[in-house]
């Protein structure tokens, strides 16, 4: 009875105040939508990285330009400006853009004349991400160069190649000519004419037959981006929804702050004498101290259906397979959050030191727990650290309800790993106060 | 008078912070922590986890083995070979569940290849990836090239027939004529230190970040004065508003200057960041960046009503400028909309100089916009502040 009159005292105290309301369900619900909307989130799709302005110098002929402009929009991700070489520079530095391709003067006559051609991309240093995205596409455009190339002359070696400081077949044939000065050459020319209009016509033909051949490859490379033709194959699952990664993280997050704050409580009633008269009632101090852990652990659970409500109303987070896996989840959850802070409570000294103390491991627990970044990021030694986080088995049993709709055989072992956090701290917890001699240690 | 008002004003703050060792945990500890377990996640150290790039081998011969091998070794993504077979659908759906990269090699890969004729079927490579990411861009470069490999070859044999020239072939495969020279723009470019190392980041970020808390956490400070009558009291000395507002405004800017001068000092001594060649520009960011948050945090004091509310206010400030203006993550990452609204905080501005100076090699001509810029925010807050302070001075 009088368990239930000190419950229901501080939960009226804590629900009643507003700067806690807002700080536990306002900010996590605001930095859900920050951490979803710089993720690409927007309802559940969306976003991206999107444009990337790339500049690219020289005047190559129109029979390269085109091609070559067209390859780069064909991607969608290029915004391409056609520039001089001072002005990329300028462009670059300033970050502007985020590379300049250049290409050579003269690019096809050195080709031709059997010359190796080095095409220079300017990357902006601090762009490690669009600028990489930009060097990786333009790879792939020489890549096509480069297996044509090796299959030609793979298969005809005997071929003619154009090397470096040898004599051009087909010079007498083309100079200075227009297609019917070429063929008047090749008809009343001369026997070198003829040669040259020969070797063409075998090049020709082999280039005809390397295509055909290359239309019966051995293999075929398929590829497909993210997101392209799910709507016919896929029904959109709750992982595709960037809200329900984010919003477990943040609702545990605040909600340590909301249990590290009412953990403080014991440190503001003794401040406030109210311990004391509390104290002058056959209200034990295990009775105190279990009143302040519930009350803790209910505000808690509210404050996380609350959360989880106006996350499914605001971003259409998902609320779990069946009704039982989250709520027995959420129980838990709060209990373990809860009794974490209340040794700490007992371990120190005054208001002040618990709240800088709490606020600091707050913020270590959920770094080292996957709160701000997934653990799946992190090197192995914090991944290994993050296990002994409570937060951890929170986080992840959350997320496995919300992001990947798991159900509860899944999500036992979170539970029992909370429900034992919560024993030992309880248990912890009644130690502390046995050293500090009962009701007489808290006054 | 008015200045030894400031003087003693400013004095009063320095020994209340110096006095509370605990301050040592928020103004050193805490970023320090941060910084280094922050620079092991975005890899500062080397030892970050790359994202996986799964390989579903369908096949399991030698060639697709080797196929999943030349794949592998490369310092944007690590290859993770399914347990299953696999199929293409399965890799789709790898790639929407998280996956940057997934590659289905199908049964029969191996005979494809070997036979290589044109009366054989194709082996058909299903790769998925996700465009917006560099190591998935990486690996599709790197999937493109094995079997554009393959390809070659197979082609280049059925049309030689039995005069294939396999020297030739990969000859000219490993020294290809046309090639792409990358050069970085920027200052670090000759020494390598460029912001692709996450503590190039993190160190600046989490400097701004926490100087920026702690300004912010100290609204409450005011508002208890406020609360205890403190500041009344000092409103009847004959000391003009203006000075008790300079001298409440100093106190935490000198604190903000020591915490960020030496926050940045560690991160150069112990991570190795170098902040670039204009000493200059890096002195008058501190110092406005350190002016913009004595400014907020001051007139956040005149707003709020109640220690807790303060409190609140500080945090939730704190937070949502360091989130959105890409103190946590760099804003070249998030969608154009957002790195608007991230470059029109002062979070943003700060840390975008930052990058300017170590990337680019900027000075204060190139940061001119940027430091004007925080400079107007500081006025902006300081005479809103000043106003409303000298309004409950009065009152």
């Amino acid at each position: 009875m009088l368990l239930r009159a000190l419950l229901v005292k501080d939960l009226r105290r804590s629900l009643g105040d507003r700067n806690a309301l807002i700080v536990g369900l306002l900010l996590p619900l605001g930095l859900t939508a920050v951490f979803g909307f710089s993720f690409g989130g927007f309802g559940g799709g969306g976003g991206g990285i999107g444009t990337i302005p790339l500049a690219v110098v020289g005047e190559p002929p129109a029979i390269l330009r085109g091609p070559l402009d067209e390859a780069l929009t064909e991607t969608g991700l290029f915004e391409v400006v056609w520039t001089d070489k001072q002005r990329a520079e300028t462009m670059v530095a300033a970050g502007d853009v985020k590379a300049a391709l250049l290409l050579p003067e003269d690019l096809l006559d050195q080709w031709f004349a059997g010359r190796r051609v080095e095409l220079t991309l300017w990357r902006d240093v601090n762009s490690p991400i669009k600028a990489g995205i930009i060097e990786q596409i333009l790879q792939r455009l020489l890549l096509r160069v480069r297996a044509g190339e090796a299959a030609y002359y793979g298969a005809w070696s005997g071929d003619w190649y154009p090397e470096d400081q040898q004599d051009d077949p087909f010079a007498d044939l083309f100079a200075d000519a227009s297609a019917v000065d070429v063929y008047r050459r090749i008809r009343d020319g001369s026997s070198e004419s003829r040669a040259a209009w020969d070797l063409l016509q075998t090049l020709v033909d082999h280039q005809i037959a390397l295509q055909d051949a290359w239309g019966d490859a051995a293999v075929e490379l398929r590829i497909e981006e993210r997101g392209a033709g799910q709507a016919e194959t896929r029904v959109e699952g709750p992982a595709d929804n960037v809200f329900n990664h984010f919003l477990p993280g943040m609702a545990i997050l605040f909600l340590m702050f909301s249990a590290a704050s009412a953990g403080t409580d014991l440190h503001r009633e003794r401040r406030a004498g109210t311990l004391r008269r509390i104290f002058t009632t056959p209200v034990g101090a295990i009775d105190l101290l279990a009143s302040k852990w519930l009350q803790s652990a209910v505000a808690g659970a509210l404050q996380l259906v609350v959360l989880l409500a106006a996350g499914r109303l605001l971003f259409k987070v998902n609320l779990g397979p069946d009704v039982w896996t989250l709520p027995l989840l959420l129980v838990f959850v709060a209990a373990a959050v809860s009794a974490l802070f209340i040794p700490i409570a007992l371990a120190t000294r005054s208001e002040k030191q618990m709240a800088q103390i709490t606020t600091g491991l707050v913020l270590l627990l959920a770094l080292l727990g996957g709160n701000f970044i997934p653990l799946e990021f992190a090197p192995g030694f914090l991944r290994l650290l993050g296990r002994f986080t409570p937060n951890y088995w929170a986080n992840r049993g959350l997320t496995d309800v919300i992001a990947y709709d798991q159900s509860l055989p899944a999500v036992a072992a979170n539970i029992g790993v909370l429900g034992g956090c919560c024993v030992v701290c309880l248990g912890l917890s009644l130690l502390l106060l046995a050293r500090r001699g009962g009701r007489e240690g808290l006054i | 008078m008015n200045t030894r008002v400031i003087l003693a004003l400013l004095r009063l703050h320095l020994r209340k912070v110096a006095a509370d060792r605990s301050n040592i945990v928020w103004l050193l500890l805490m970023p320090l922590v941060f910084s280094v377990l922050m620079g092991a996640m975005f890899g500062a150290f080397g030892s970050g986890r790359l994202p996986a790039f799964l390989v579903y081998d369908g096949d399991r011969s030698e060639a697709s083995a080797a196929l999943a091998a030349s794949l592998a070794d490369t310092s944007f993504y690590r290859v993770v070979i399914a347990d299953t077979t696999g199929s293409a659908a399965m890799a789709r759906e790898a790639v929407v569940d998280g996956y940057g990269a997934a590659l289905h090699i199908p049964a029969g890969f191996a005979q494809a290849v070997a036979l290589a004729r044109a009366d054989s079927a194709a082996a058909v490579l299903a790769f998925h990836y996700d465009p917006d990411r560099l190591s998935a861009q990486t690996a599709r470069t790197r999937v493109e090239e094995a079997a554009a490999r393959i390809e070659a070859l197979s082609a280049g044999r059925r049309a030689g027939g039995d005069g294939f020239a396999s020297a030739a072939f990969d000859s000219l495969w490993s020294e290809p004529r046309l090639t792409m020279d990358v050069v970085p723009i920027g200052r670090r470019v000759e020494t390598g230190l460029k912001l692709e190392h996450g503590n190039q980041h993190v160190g600046p970020a989490y400097t701004l970040m926490f100087v920026m808390m702690f300004l912010l956490m100290s609204v409450k400070d005011l508002v208890i004065e406020r609360e205890n009558r403190t500041l009344t009291r000092l409103s009847l000395t004959p000391v003009r508003p203006w000075a008790l507002t300079v001298g409440l405004f100093l106190g935490p800017l000198v604190v903000g200057l020591v915490q960020m001068g030496v926050l940045l000092a560690l991160n150069s001594l112990v991570l190795g960041i170098d902040y670039g060649d204009s000493p200059a520009t890096l002195v008058l960011l501190g110092l406005v960046f350190t002016a913009v948050f004595t400014a907020l945090a001051l007139l956040l004091a005149t707003l709020c009503r109640t220690p807790g509310q303060a409190d609140g206010v500080g945090m939730a400030a704190g937070l949502l400028l360091s989130a959105l203006g890409g103190l946590w993550w760099p804003l070249e990452i998030v969608p154009e909309f957002m790195r608007r609204i991230g470059m029109a905080l002062p979070t943003g501005q700060a840390i975008q100089i930052f990058h300017d100076l170590i990337g680019r090699g900027h000075g204060l001509a190139d940061c001119a916009d940027q430091l004007v810029y925080l400079l107007v925010l500081v006025l902006v807050f300081g005479a809103v502040a000043m106003r409303r302070l000298n309004r409950l001075l009065a009152a």
